[in-house]
C-alpha cells in the first residue's frame, strides 16, 4: 500500500514537471495559435540567467535570482516576439513553427557558448529535507513547486477570464481586426504573450534544475512530454495542462511499476496510447473547447 | 530568346557539377588488391579488399580522420577532439612523432561534425578515408558509429585506433581494425563491480538501475557474469531511458527491495539525478555504486548525497593542487588553449581522454615497424603505453595483445567524500587480460 | 518554332536536362559526393510524404521518423537475417509502413491540426525504443550492419554509383506519382475533403476512408524512403530514427516550400549540406547550430513560398500564364492555415 501511495507521489511529481512546461506552451498558443518549439529552450536560457545571479558568482539569494531571471525572461521573450516572430506575422503556421525550430538550434547553441556545456546544480528556493506522512515522503522541494505550479495555472485563469489585459490577449489572438477596433493593439499583445511565457519558463526552469540538473539539454526530453500534456489538457486551458501533465505522469509510473511486460521501457506508449484513446473519446481534449467547424 | 538562356543556364550547371568532382568518377568497381602486408601483420590484413598501407604518409607529415559531435545537443560527447588537437600541437612543436625510418612526421588532424548522427558519421568517415585520403581514423566517437564504420574501416583496412567508446563489440576479434580507446570497456567495469563485491560483501543483495541500451547491457550482462556462482544475489533491476525526465520512479522500486547494494549504470544528469535520488527519495540506504564519474560532476550532487558512493577514480586535472605536477601543467599549457579558442565551456578535465588517445597513437607510430596502415595497427595491438606521456590513475597493468586488445581492463575504485569533495581510493581491482570478448544484447 | 509551344515546353525540357545531370553524375564524381546525394534523395522522399499529407489532407504530421524507421528495419531485418534481396523487401517494408500510417491515422477521423499533430510526435517519441527492446534481432542502440545492394557482377560498376542510379530512379519514380495524385481526379476529391468535409460527405465522398487512406499513403512513401536509407547507409541504429528526423524532414518542407513540386529536393539538399558548410567555414563548432538556425530563419523569411516557391515564381514567368485545363492544387498551406500547427 506504501508502495502504491509513493508510485503515485512520482507521478504526480514527474507529471506536475510535464504540466508546467505545457502551461508555457499553452500560454503561447492561446496567444498565438501557434507550437513554439522554442519554449523549452526559452525557459533553459532564462535558468541560466537565474544559474549566473545566484550562484555564478553573483551570490543574489535564490528567490531574488527567481524574480530576476523571470523579468529578464519577460523581456527576452517579448523581444523575440518582436524582432524574430513579428516579420513573420503574416506567414502561415508552418513556417511560423518552423521559425521556433531555428530559434530552438539557435537558443540551444547559444547557452553552450556563453553559459557552459557541463551539468550544473541549481539551488531550491524551498527548504532542504522531506515532508514524512506514513510510510511515503515527499521533498519540500518537490511539494513547494507543486504547489506554486497550481497557483499559477489558477493565476494564468483568473488573468485571462477576468482582467482587461487578459480579455484584450484572448481577444487579440481570437480575433486581431475586431480587438483593434475596440482599441486593442493586437501586436503589442502578441509581444505581451511571449514574454509572459518566457517569465513562466523561468520559473518552471528554476523549480526543474534543482531535481534534473541544470544544463543546455535539460528541457528537450520535458518539452516533448509537455507537448503531449498540453494535447491531453485541451491545449487551450491551463488547469487542462496541469492536469494533463498529472495524469501522464501518474499513468506511466503505475504502468511502469506494475505491468511487468511495459516495466520501465514502454511505458512511455502505455502513456501515449492512453492520450490517444482520450483523444479520440473526446477529441477536444480533457479541458479543451470544442473545435466548431462551419460548412 | 528564353530558350536560348536557359539552354546556357543548363549546360553551365551540367559543367559546374561535374568539374566540381573530386576527379573520376565512382562507376568503375574498385579493383581488389594493392600491396600486401608482411607475414606477422597477416591477422589484420586478411579482411583487406583493398590494402594501400602508406595513404596520408609523406616524409614529413602524417595526416589522420575524426569524427564526433562538436556542437549541438551532444557536443559534450566530441570534446575529446580539443584534447587531441593540444597533444599534437605540443608534438608538433617539437618536430612530430619520430618514426622507424628515424623521420619525424607533423600530425595533421582532418576533423568533422556529425551532431552524433550514425549516417552522418558514416558519410564523414568516407570522406575522411576517400576524399581527405587520411591514414588513421582516431577516437571516433560512439559504439554506433564504430560499429556503423567497420565495412569501411575493415575492407579498406583503415585503423580506427582508440575509439571514443567503451563497447565490448570493438574488441570482436573478426574486426580486428577498430579497438577501444583509453576508457574501460563496460564488460571490464561489470566484472569490476563483481569481483569488488566478491571480496568485500560477498553475501550482498544488490539492486541495479542501468541505462536501457548497449551500455546498460554491456555492464549489467558482465556483472551477472562476474557473480555467477558466488552468494552475491540480485534483488531487482530496473532500465530507465535517455529521454526519461524524471527517475524517482525507478528509485522507488528499488528501494522496496531493501537490497544492501545498488550499481547505477548512468551518465551526466542522470547519474546525478541517480545519486541524489538514492540518498533522499526514500529511507533506503544502500552502499551506492556508480559508474566511473568525475569529481567534477560529483561535486554538482546536493549537499551530503552521495557519500561514500564508490565510483572508477582519475587523476583530476582541475585540482589546483595538482597544478605542478608536471604531466598535468604540460597538459594544461596545451590544451586549455584549444578549450580557449574554441570556447568550449567545460573543466579542461573533459580533454584527458583525447589527450591519452593522442600519445597512444604517437607511441604506436614510433613503435611500428614501419609507419604503413598494417604496422601501426600492430603496434597499437602489442601496447604497453609509456605512462609518462599519458595521464592515468596508477595502479592498472595497461596493455594490449593481439588476442586481448582491450587497454583499460579494471578499475581503481574510489571513495566520495561529499564534504571534502574528494575520492579517496579503497582497491584496485586489475583485470588485465581477463576480459574476454562477449557481446551483451 | 511556336512560340506556344516554346513556352510550354521550357520547364519541362529544363527538367530533362536537370535529370540527365543528375543521371551523369557518378562519371564526374567520387563516392563520398554520391553518398551525400544519395541522403538527399532519401531526405527529399521524406519531405514529399510532408508535402502529400498537407497538400492532400491540409494536415502536418510529426511522426515521418517513426515511418521511415520501421520501413528502414523490415528493410534491414529481412535483407540481413531472413536473406530477402532488397527488391523483395522493398514492397513488404512499404506495406509495412502504410499499415502503420493507416493506424496512428485513424485520430485524424476526430481530432484535426495541433492536436492531430502532436498524436503524432508520439509515435515519433515512442518509435526508437522499440528496436532497444527487441536487441537480440535489432543489435539494440548500437544498430546493425547491413549487406549492401549490388549491382548484378556483370554489369561491372560500383555499388555507391549502382546504389545512387536506383534512388535517383526511385525518386523519380515517386516524384511522378505524387505529381500525378495531386493533379488527378482522386486528387481534387481528396482536397475536398481537406477543405470542406461536410460539403464532401454530402456529394459522396467517403470521408473517413479518404483521410485514413491518405495517411497510409504518406507514410508509404516514408516507406520508400526507409529503404533507401538502408541502400545508402548499409545500417540502421535507433538514433537515426529520433523525432528530430521528423522536425529537419518539416524545416525541408518549410525550406523548400509547402506544395511545390520542386522543393523536396532543395529541403533535402538543405538538410544535408547547410550543417557541413556551415562547420566548413572555421568558426567554433559550438556555434554551427546557431548559424543554421539564422540561416533557416532568414531563408523563410526571405522566401515565403520557399525556394521551390520561387523557382516557380521563375518557371511561370517564362512559361507565362497556364492553360486553363490544367488544375493544379492550391500551394497546400496557404488555404487551410488554420488547421495546420
Amino acid at each position: 500500500m506504501t508502495l502504491l501511495i509513493q508510485r503515485l507521489i512520482d507521478g504526480v511529481q514527474s507529471g506536475v514537471l510535464y504540466g508546467s512546461i505545457a502551461l508555457a506552451l499553452v500560454l503561447v498558443y492561446r496567444a498565438t495559435g501557434l507550437l513554439n518549439f522554442a519554449t523549452g529552450e526559452i525557459a533553459m536560457f532564462c535558468t541560466f540567467i537565474i544559474w549566473e545571479l545566484a550562484g555564478g558568482g553573483l551570490g543574489v539569494p535564490i528567490v531574488v535570482a527567481i524574480i530576476g531571471g523571470m523579468i529578464f525572461g519577460f523581456g527576452f521573450g517579448a523581444g523575440l516576439e518582436r524582432f524574430v516572430i513579428r516579420p513573420f506575422e503574416k506567414a502561415d503556421h508552418l513556417r511560423q513553427s518552423m521559425v521556433t525550430m531555428g530559434l530552438f538550434l539557435g537558443i540551444n547553441a547559444l547557452a553552450g557558448w556563453l553559459f557552459t556545456l557541463d551539468v550544473q546544480r541549481l539551488e531550491s528556493p524551498f527548504p532542504d529535507g522531506r515532508w514524512h506522512l506514513g510510510g511515503v515522503s515527499i521533498s519540500y522541494h518537490k511539494l513547494g513547486s507543486i504547489v506554486l505550479l497550481i497557483l499559477v495555472a489558477a493565476g494564468l485563469r483568473l488573468l485571462f477570464a477576468k482582467t482587461r489585459i487578459g480579455l484584450a490577449m484572448t481577444g487579440a489572438a481570437m480575433n486581431p481586426t475586431s480587438a483593434q477596433l475596440l482599441g486593442v493593439n493586437p501586436s503589442r499583445m502578441l509581444a505581451f504573450g511571449w514574454g509572459l511565457s518566457a517569465a513562466l519558463g523561468a520559473l518552471v526552469g528554476a523549480m526543474v534544475a534543482p531535481d534534473l540538473f541544470l544544463s543546455t539539454n535539460m528541457m528537450q526530453t520535458l518539452l516533448l512530454y509537455g507537448m503531449a500534456a498540453a494535447v491531453l489538457g485541451g491545449m487551450d486551458s491551463y488547469v487542462g495542462a496541469l492536469v494533463g501533465g498529472v495524469a501522464l505522469g501518474v499513468i506511466q509510473a503505475l504502468a511502469g511499476g506494475y505491468i511487468s511486460f511495459i516495466g520501465t521501457q514502454l511505458q512511455l506508449a502505455v502513456a501515449f496510447a492512453a492520450i490517444i484513446i482520450v483523444l479520440l473519446v473526446k477529441p477536444e481534449g480533457l479541458f479543451g473547447k470544442r473545435q466548431v467547424e462551419r460548412v | 530568346m528564353i530558350m536560348k538562356r536557359l539552354h546556357f543556364l543548363s549546360v553551365a550547371a551540367c559543367l559546374a557539377l561535374v568539374t566540381s568532382g573530386c576527379g573520376g568518377g565512382a562507376v568503375s568497381q574498385s579493383v581488389a588488391g594493392g600491396g600486401a602486408g608482411s607475414e606477422k601483420t597477416a591477422y589484420l590484413t586478411k579482411t583487406c579488399t583493398d590494402y594501400q598501407p602508406t595513404v596520408g604518409v609523406t616524409d614529413d607529415t602524417i595526416k589522420i580522420g575524426y569524427s564526433g559531435a562538436l556542437g549541438g545537443p551532444f557536443a559534450t560527447v566530441g570534446v575529446g577532439l580539443w584534447g587531441m588537437l593540444g597533444y599534437f600541437d605540443m608534438v608538433n612543436a617539437e618536430g612530430g612523432i619520430a618514426g622507424a625510418d628515424g623521420k619525424k612526421r607533423k600530425v595533421e588532424v582532418v576533423y568533422k561534425d556529425d551532431q552524433y548522427q550514425v549516417a552522418t558519421t558514416k558519410a564523414n568517415v568516407q570522406k575522411l578515408v576517400d576524399d581527405d585520403k587520411v591514414f588513421a581514423l582516431l577516437g571516433i566517437v560512439g559504439s554506433s558509429a564504430n560499429q556503423a564504420i567497420r565495412p569501411i574501416v575493415n575492407n579498406g583496412c583503415v585503423p580506427d585506433l582508440f575509439a571514443t567508446a567503451g563497447a565490448p563489440e570493438l574488441g570482436d576479434p573478426g574486426y580486428p581494425w577498430a579497438m577501444n580507446g583509453p576508457v574501460s570497456v563496460y564488460s571490464g567495469e561489470g566484472l569490476t563491480y563483481a569481483n569488488y563485491l566478491k571480496k568485500h560483501s560477498p553475501n550482498a543483495t544488490v539492486a541495479i538501475m542501468s541505462q536501457h541500451d548497449d551500455y546498460g547491457k554491456a555492464e549489467v550482462g558482465s556483472f551477472k557474469d562476474g557473480i555467477d556462482g558466488s552468494q552475491v544475489k540480485i534483488a531487482k533491476e530496473v532500465t530507465f531511458e535517455t529521454t526519461d525526465a524524471d527517475l524517482s520512479g525507478q528509485v522507488t522500486t528499488l528501494a522496496a527491495t531493501k537490497a544492501d547494494v545498488i550499481i547505477v549504470i548512468a551518465l551526466g544528469a542522470q547519474m546525478l539525478q541517480a545519486i541524489n535520488l538514492v540518498s533522499g527519495h526514500t529511507e533506503w540506504k544502500p552502499q551506492i555504486i556508480a559508474a566511473p564519474i568525475s569529481v567534477a560532476q560529483l561535486s554538482q550532487l546536493n549537499p551530503g548525497a552521495g557519500d561514500g558512493l564508490l565510483t572508477g577514480s582519475s587523476i583530476n586535472v582541475d585540482d589546483p593542487a595538482l597544478a605542478s605536477d608536471p604531466k598535468v601543467a604540460l597538459f594544461r599549457k596545451w590544451v586549455q588553449p584549444q578549450f580557449d579558442k574554441n570556447n568550449v565551456k567545460l573543466p579542461v578535465s573533459a580533454g584527458v581522454g583525447g589527450w591519452n588517445m593522442a600519445a597512444l597513437f604517437a607511441q604506436s607510430v614510433t613503435n611500428a615497424a614501419a609507419v604503413t596502415r598494417a604496422d601501426v595497427m600492430d603496434a597499437a595491438h602489442n601496447l604497453k603505453p609509456d605512462l609518462s606521456k599519458i595521464i592515468f590513475i596508477e595502479g592498472l597493468t595497461l596493455e594490449t595483445t593481439p588476442d586481448d586488445p582491450y587497454l583499460v581492463e579494471g578499475m581503481v575504485i574510489g571513495k566520495w567524500d561529499a564534504k571534502a569533495k574528494t575520492l579517496s581510493t579503497v582497491d584496485t581491482i586489475d583485470l588485465n587480460g581477463q576480459v574476454k570478448f562477449k557481446s551483451y544484447k | 518554332m511556336n512560340t506556344d509551344f516554346a513556352r510550354r515546353a521550357t520547364v519541362p525540357a529544363a527538367w530533362l536536362v536537370l535529370l540527365a545531370v543528375a543521371a551523369y553524375l557518378p562519371f564526374g564524381v567520387g563516392g563520398p559526393t554520391l553518398v551525400n546525394l544519395q541522403q538527399v534523395i532519401y531526405t527529399a522522399v521524406g519531405v514529399m510524404s510532408l508535402n502529400l499529407l498537407s497538400g492532400l489532407a491540409g494536415q502536418i504530421s510529426i511522426g515521418q521518423s517513426a515511418y521511415i524507421g520501421l520501413a528502414a528495419y523490415a528493410t534491414a531485418l529481412l535483407v540481413q537475417h531472413a536473406g530477402w534481396s532488397y527488391w523483395a523487401a522493398l514492397p513488404v517494408a512499404v506495406l509495412l509502413a502504410f499499415v502503420l500510417g493507416a493506424l496512428t491515422g485513424l485520430p485524424a477521423l476526430r481530432i484535426t491540426g495541433i492536436r492531430l499533430a502532436l498524436t503524432t510526435l508520439a509515435i515519433a517519441i515512442i518509435f526508437p525504443t522499440i528496436p532497444v527492446k527487441f536487441s537480440a534481432q535489432t543489435g539494440g542502440t548500437p544498430g546493425m550492419n547491413v549487406d549492401p545492394l549490388t549491382a548484378p557482377a556483370s554489369w561491372g560498376i560500383s555499388t555507391v554509383a549502382f546504389n545512387y542510379w536506383v534512388l535517383l530512379a526511385g525518386l523519380v519514380v515517386i516524384w511522378v506519382i505524387v505529381r500525378n495524385v495531386l493533379d488527378s481526379r482522386i486528387g481534387r476529391s481528396l482536397l475536398a475533403v481537406r477543405d470542406h468535409q461536410i460539403a464532401a460527405h454530402t456529394v459522396g465522398i467517403n470521408v473517413s476512408v479518404t483521410k485514413v487512406l491518405v495517411f497510409g499513403a504518406s507514410a508509404a512513401v516514408c516507406g520508400v524512403a526507409g529503404w533507401m536509407f538502408v541502400v545508402t547507409n548499409q545500417f540502421v541504429a535507433p538514433g537515426d530514427f529520433s523525432v528530430l528526423l521528423a522536425i529537419y524532414l518539416l524545416a525541408g518542407m518549410a525550406i523548400g516550400g509547402a506544395g511545390t513540386l520542386i522543393g523536396p529536393i532543395f529541403g533535402g539538399l538543405f538538410i544535408v549540406y547547410a550543417p557541413q558548410s556551415i562547420s566548413s567555414a572555421g568558426l567554433s563548432p559550438l556555434l554551427t547550430p546557431l548559424i543554421y538556425g539564422v540561416v533557416l530563419i532568414l531563408i523563410l523569411l526571405v522566401l515565403p513560398q520557399g525556394l521551390g516557391g520561387l523557382l516557380a515564381k521563375l518557371g511561370a514567368r517564362i512559361r507565362g500564364p497556364l492553360p486553363p485545363t490544367r488544375v493544379r492544387p492550391a500551394p497546400a498551406p496557404e488555404v487551410p492555415a488554420k488547421e495546420l500547427v
